[in-house]
């Protein structure tokens, strides 16, 4: 017979992003660049599972950036300054998303370049790896799986932080995020 | 040692595994996965794409950091130098406006309007999935199941069960704890 178990996670915000905000804010460029240096991976990483392109990730982390750090006087703290950031950028990825689209300039492609190079029978030479094989399959899920499985996993945040980022409930990212973890396992087999 | 079931161990295997969870409970959760197959399959898998992590390519911090610079003077003093600015211009085109209605000037005859150029839009890529549809008021005494929620959704197949996700933010907890359960079963 199994009980439910109290499992407790720790919260994932570091314990000077505040104090490096208010830094920030207060003119020192010394710790806004060190905010970039902690979050520059974490934007580009969502701005990257939305767009599945590498250019495009880039210049939505940007402006992503240059919108929260360019503009600090807009968080208020009440959420984490991380999901306050992670929120921008994903706002930022999918603002560029739907300018692609309606210039009809690129249809997303959803599998990863290595996966996309792998396929090609004429390049024999490149093998993936598993955790290869396993991202361009997380970039194949729909958009609130990915993010979900994506967010869970690669960000480290609880469901309540998903829910608050992709503005869903938290059952309903829970249930994403299973869904995501279950198709990904179908994929890979 | 604390006992846990399959679906309280899924919820925590990330935290698990990236060291977020206490001792304790870290071993829990190990204790089951080293029991479990399924537990340790997904296990594997999460430990796959962490592995890996999504990194910046090299330059973007510097980009990032330059773009900052050039905008710092926007960002900080300037910023209620524009904000100023944007008061003072509505005010001023306020009152200009106010004055035009004041002074009831007869309006020149309106040349026909150009008419607006009609573009095909036709989407280069097909509706994304997350479109909303209407779905039957949710109702804690209606328990939901995947094929419940295929009834209920025209069109749904098991197939796009997996791939439209929109629906389940209109479901209630209990809900979504239902199909979370037939999920894992």
């Amino acid at each position: 017979m199994s009980t439910t178990a109290q499992l407790q996670r720790t919260d994932g915000e570091a314990p000077d992003d505040r104090r490096l905000v208010e830094e920030a804010r207060a003119g020192d460029v010394g710790a806004r660049d060190r905010l970039v240096g902690r979050y520059v991976d974490d934007v580009y990483a969502v701005a990257y599972r939305v767009l599945g392109e590498r250019d495009l990730a880039q210049d939505a982390a940007q402006d992503a950036m240059v919108n929260a750090l360019g503009a600090l006087g807009r968080f208020r703290g009440d959420a984490s300054f991380r999901t306050w950031i992670l929120r921008i950028a994903l706002n930022s990825a999918r603002s560029m998303l739907r300018r692609r689209f309606r210039r009809r300039e690129v249809a997303i492609v959803a599998a990863e370049d290595v996966a996309a190079a792998a396929e090609d029978p004429s390049n024999r030479a490149v093998v993936l790896s598993e955790a290869e094989r396993v991202r361009a399959a997380l970039q194949r899920l729909p958009e609130k799986q990915r993010l979900s499985v994506s967010l869970r996993i690669e960000q480290g945040l609880g469901y309540a932080e998903i829910a608050q980022l992709i503005d869903s409930t938290e059952g309903a990212v829970r249930v994403n995020y299973h869904l995501g973890v279950k198709r990904l396992r179908e994929m890979l087999q | 040692m604390i006992v846990a079931s399959c679906d309280i161990v899924r919820d925590a295997l990330p935290d698990a595994l990236a060291g977020r969870l206490g001792p304790e409970d870290t071993r829990t959760v190990l204790a089951h996965v080293a029991g479990c197959a399924d537990c340790q399959a997904e296990a594997e898998l999460i430990r796959a794409l962490r592995l890996q992590p999504v990194r910046a390519p090299q330059g973007l911090e510097q980009r990032m950091r330059a773009a900052l610079a050039a905008h710092r003077g926007w960002s900080f003093g300037g910023q209620r130098a524009a904000l100023l600015a944007a008061v003072l211009g509505g005010l001023l085109l306020g009152g200009y406006l106010l004055r035009q209605q004041a002074a009831d000037a007869p309006r020149p005859t309106a040349s026909a309007p150009a008419p607006e150029p009609t573009t095909a839009t036709a989407p280069l890529v097909p509706a994304a999935p997350e479109r909303s549809v209407a779905l039957p008021a949710p109702s804690a005494e209606v328990p939901v199941t995947g094929r419940s929620l295929m009834q209920a959704l025209p069109g749904t197949t098991e197939a796009s069960l997996y791939s439209s996700s929109a629906t389940l933010d209109d479901l209630s907890e209990e809900q979504l704890r239902t199909l979370l359960k037939e999920l894992e079963s």
